[in-house]
């Protein structure tokens, strides 16, 4: 009984002293606010600082909260709009897939628009390279035309850049190009400003740096660097004026009739998409 | 089970492998020289497989690059077997659990095919051409060819339980 009554006592003891404080808080707030509005500069200047300080704490805190509430409130509109941006997203991904496919179609309009502004003069059939061989001794590639599109053999192959190589197997639907770097291979050509006979021949050594040796040039005939070769049309297999490329360097041998030179073809055959067979 | 579990290994091996060769290696040529993905698997698969596996895949291999890139049937098949058979005779002496082992008959595989290439390019061609080249060719085409080995070994390995009885 007696315990049942001291608690009771605690308890009001502490109500009391808790309006107590809060008491004292309030008026200290109230007594703060009056100190501001007079016109004593030190008392009102820390005055100041006590409210601008609070209610800075109190706006912050409140700006905590609205922000909160508004992040919640918002969350499902924000998962609708990113539902809409994610499907926007797709069609977009879509889209630039699309605008690569008609890039790289473009190129290859402009690469042969380029070959028949070059050669109008023959009569072409442009195929894609599909293949190419992985063997380090040979330089061909495959082709996706073939004798159903009126490929024959040791038709000649160019690029927009030059001569390419002659076309040594055909199937119904592919053929197989000989490159003119490949070692087997080898082209009669003309040195442009001397109008000189030479040959350019493929060279295993040379191969793997993409140049040819410039062999067979008259002895009295004079070569320079910057050159241009072209194909001079002797034989059957490539016509006459194809740009094969540049004198690159100058080989000068203890015997004249051992000296070459090292032609950097214009073509980039790594590269190589589109070609154009000469059929005519 | 596991001989289905074998051929599906060794199919997909064959898919991927051309795939990877015709779409990436062939277009990749490091320093002039290509990487010859297709040997190593054939390598590896002689390495690994029992001798029916191994040569039957070969022979596809080699066949497929045959057609695929020669249009003509014998140059691919022939040295691809060939490989298979020295590698399944190597076997019997050495271990392939040995990286060391594999590192170098990869190099050795490499070199032997690179030979190929120059003695059927004085057969076929008649197109002469120093020694050298070969050991150039080989040296340069087979430190990448050790790297690709060197992956798959460890593709072969994560497949130990299919692939061994």
């Amino acid at each position: 009984m007696n315990y049942v009554m001291s608690s009771r006592k605690n308890n009001r003891k502490k109500k009391s002293k808790f309006f107590q404080i809060i008491l004292v808080i309030v008026a200290l707030i109230l007594s703060i606010y009056l100190l501001a509005s007079i016109n004593f500069p030190i008392i009102s200047e820390i005055a100041g600082f006590i409210v601008n300080t609070t209610s800075t704490i109190v706006e912050s805190i409140r700006g905590v909260i609205t922000q909160g509430t508004d992040y919640f409130g918002n969350v499902k509109n924000l998962n609708e709009e990113n539902q809409k941006l994610n499907e926007e997203n797709q069609k977009l991904k879509v889209d630039l897939l699309e605008i690569d496919k008609l890039i790289a179609e473009n190129n290859e309009l402009k690469e042969a628009v380029d070959i028949d502004e070059k050669y109008n003069h023959f009569n072409k059939i442009y195929a894609n390279v599909i293949l190419r061989e992985y063997s380090n001794w040979n330089e061909t590639f495959v082709i996706n035309k073939g004798k159903t599109s009126g490929i024959k053999e040791k038709q000649t192959v160019i690029s927009s850049n030059g001569l390419v190589g002659y076309i040594s197997t055909v199937t119904e639907n592919t053929s197989v190009v000989t490159t003119i770097l490949d070692p087997s291979t080898s082209v009669s050509v003309e040195i442009a400003t001397i109008n000189e006979l030479a040959l350019a021949k493929g060279d295993f050594t040379l191969k793997d740096s993409e140049q040819l040796k410039l062999t067979n040039a008259p002895i009295d005939c004079e070569l320079t660097v910057g050159e241009k070769i072209y194909t001079s049309g002797i034989g059957t297999m490539y016509q006459k004026g194809i740009l094969i490329g540049e004198i690159k360097e100058v080989v000068n041998k203890k015997n004249d009739i051992d000296r070459y030179a090292i032609i950097t073809p214009f073509t980039n055959f790594n590269s190589l998409d589109l070609v154009a067979v000469i059929v005519e | 089970m596991k001989r289905v579990y074998k051929i599906l290994f060794l199919g997909l091996l064959l898919i991927l492998g051309f795939a990877l060769q015709v779409y990436l290696f062939n277009n990749l040529t490091i320093g002039g020289t290509k990487i010859n993905l297709l040997l190593m698997i054939v390598f590896l698969v002689a390495m690994w497989f029992k001798p029916n596996y191994s040569i039957t895949f070969s022979f596809i291999i080699g066949l497929l690059s045959d057609l695929i890139f020669t249009y003509s049937i014998g140059r691919f098949l022939i040295i691809y077997l060939l490989i298979n058979i020295l590698v399944i005779f190597l076997m019997r002496l050495y271990n392939k659990e040995n990286i060391w082992v594999t590192a170098i008959l990869s190099l050795i595989v490499t070199f032997i095919l690179e030979l190929y290439f120059w003695i059927y390019s004085i057969i076929q061609l008649s197109l002469v051409q120093n020694l050298f080249r070969v050991a150039i060719v080989s040296l340069k085409g087979g430190l990448f060819n050790v790297i690709i080995c060197m992956l798959l070994t460890l593709v072969f390995r994560k497949f130990r339980r299919i692939l061994e009885d």
